[in-house]
């Protein structure tokens, strides 16, 4: 049997078991899953956007106005679980699309430091907002119906599933041959007929979408939210570290990237527990490892072990934020 | 067909291009010769909506297509080859002229399979077949010559514009490349060509346009071209030998 036979199998039992954990799992399993399933959609909502050339610096927008419109639409209007949840999908998405029409054909450090602004000004709102969002205290969820926590948990695992499935769609669509020359050259993709804006706005859309549904479910699984921990830089970072260290703009990467990134994580907190920042040291040290000797992430490594040479979007990946500047010079 | 009318640009103070008009018809294979620096591309980036022009207008088939931006321009039936080639490296030579297919203004109906099929004829024309699964960053510089020209064509242009397709291929690819131009416009692509190599443009126009320095220097057929004087004394240096033109 081929690698690639063989791939649909594995994924779908690893697909399984993220959402029969939440059920059967010990909770230390459970646990591990739902940060997992969690990290996984963060990672490739990072990825979409950057496969089409825009890297972000601030995802932890997404997430954290996706975990405000979870707690305030419960705590405000009652809204249940699920609607709660549609109402972070439709704000992440409105975001998205609002940030690719200001960002316009800003690309790479310049688009990059936007996003950064839009989490760090989101933040300074939900802190100067304090009847609203309870300020810098932050907020405790008070929902008239609690779904319960396997609820929660397997609401995690379905996104997560989801977010592969889509991924894995829009590899196999037209927009894949445009977010690729998108990256590459986007002045020159033009000449071919390709109008970037309406890709951004698309992968914008939906990446942000992604991003703030996790916030969503996040908020419900915690039950509590403040502007730190909504916009928290430690987001940002493990959304981006998880695909860069799994195999940027691949499809396996960023699953592969969110388990290795969850590990590392937890590996650190055990053995540096108690010195502040360690983890984002060690997700420092591992990208600089990553950029000089793993240029492919996990995914290009593992590929390399089984004899193949890695897929052609992973083979010459570019990891400054500095992505694809190159306008034509025609 | 393409109707340029007046038209300048001035970057700062250089007027790259000086109140440059010209009229392209249905079916020619125009040639626009004129030394390093006359403003050749930055004609072609002023048709295709990289550049605004400072001043006149642009027309294709009847109607304006000045300030209307690049996409637009292609979907208006306008194709255009870089003469610094711009692959998308990371992509597969076949990938690359997919996208042509994908998003040219008949391409929106277009599956990925439908597209993918429509590939095959671009990649013979230019001689790309052997290397379509080879990465585009890894050609040489006159496979990506040729991809650009593979890409655009996948597009299905009606009017071609070609700038400096020649450069860095060999003798034989030179050869091979002059045959399918022909062929494209046999079948029915009118073609704008920039060239430094004159028998080429000799070989393939029917209709030629000097610029220099910005400005219109002559206009003609190929013959009247090689052999007005100021275009041998600004351009060509010398008279062209029996063998040159040959
Ligand atoms: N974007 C730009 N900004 C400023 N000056 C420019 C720009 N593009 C072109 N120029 C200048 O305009 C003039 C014409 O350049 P252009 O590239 O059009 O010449 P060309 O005829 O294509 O030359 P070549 O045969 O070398 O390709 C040159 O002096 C060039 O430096
Ligand atoms: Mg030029």
């Amino acid at each position: 049997m081929s690698t690639r036979s063989l791939a649909i199998p594995v994924w779908a039992v690893c697909a399984l078991v993220l959402l029969l954990v939440p059920a059967y799992g010990s909770p230390t399993f459970v646990d591990l899953a739902f940060r997992t399933a969690s990290l996984i959609v963060l990672a490739i909502s990072w990825n979409l956007m950057a496969s089409a050339g825009l890297i972000s610096l601030g995802h932890s927008a997404f997430f954290g106005l996706g975990g405000y419109v979870g707690i305030l639409s419960a705590n405000l209007l009652g809204a249940p679980f699920w609607l709660s949840l549609v109402g972070a999908v439709i704000a992440g998405t409105l975001l998205g699309s609002g940030l690719a029409l200001i960002t316009g054909r800003m690309r790479g450090i310049y688009f990059a430091i936007t996003t950064l602004a839009a989490s760090e000004g989101l933040r300074v709102i939900a802190v100067m907002l304090p009847d609203l969002t309870g300020g810098a205290k932050g907020a405790y969820l008070k929902a008239a119906t609690f779904p319960g926590v396997l609820a929660i948990n397997l609401a995690m695992s379905l996104v997560a599933v989801a977010a592969c499935i889509i991924a894995w769609m829009v590899s196999r669509s037209r927009f894949h041959y445009a977010f690729r020359a998108m990256r590459a050259n986007e002045a020159a993709s033009q000449m071919l007929g390709i109008f970037p804006l309406k890709y951004r706005t698309a992968i914008m859309a939906l990446s942000g979408g992604m991003a703030s549904l996790v916030g969503g479910v996040e908020v419900w699984h915690g039950g509590y939210l403040d502007p730190a921990v909504a916009f928290d830089l430690h987001i940002t970072i493990t959304s981006q570290i998880a695909p860069i260290l799994g195999g940027i703009y691949t499809l396996s990467g960023p699953i592969l990237g969110a388990i290795a990134t969850v590990f590392l994580g937890d590996a650190t907190r055990i053995a540096l527990g108690h010195l502040q920042g360690a983890s984002l040291l060690v997700f420092g040290l591992v990208l600089v490892f990553c950029v000089l000797y793993l240029p492919q992430g996990i995914q290009g490594g593992l590929l390399r072990m089984l004899g193949k040479r890695p897929s052609e979007a992973a083979a010459e990946p570019k990891l400054s934020p500095t992505v694809a500047t190159g306008a034509a010079k025609p | 067909m393409l109707t340029i009318n007046k038209v300048s640009k001035t970057f700062g103070g250089l007027r790259a291009i000086d109140d440059v008009s010209l009229n392209v018809k249905q079916g020619q294979f125009f040639g626009i010769i004129g030394a390093n620096g006359a403003g050749k591309t930055t004609l072609l980036n002023l048709v295709t909506g990289y550049l605004p022009p400072t001043s006149g207008t642009i027309e294709f088939e009847g109607k304006p297509i000045h300030g209307l931006p690049p996409y637009r321009v292609a979907h208006r039936g306008i194709g255009r080859t870089f003469q610094i080639t711009q692959p998308f490296a990371e992509m597969s030579v076949l990938d690359n002229v997919m996208t042509g297919a994908l998003f040219s203004s008949n391409g929106a109906r277009r599956s990925l399979q439908e597209a993918r099929a429509m590939c095959d004829e671009p990649l013979r024309l230019v001689g790309l077949t052997a290397q379509a699964d080879l990465q585009a960053g890894a050609l040489t510089l006159g496979g990506k010559k040729k991809l650009e020209l593979a890409r655009v064509l996948a597009t299905e242009p009606k009017l071609l514009l070609l700038d400096e397709v020649m450069g860095g291929l060999t003798r034989a690819e030179i050869e091979d490349l002059m045959i399918s131009l022909r062929r494209i416009h046999a079948a029915g692509t009118t073609v704008v060509m920039i060239e430094h190599l004159v028998h080429v443009i000799l070989d393939l126009c029917d209709h030629v346009f000097v610029l220099n320095f910005g400005r219109e220097l002559f206009r003609g057929t190929p013959n009247d071209v090689i052999s007005h004087p100021e275009v041998i004394e600004a351009y060509l240096g010398k008279p062209l030998t029996a063998a040159e033109r040959a």
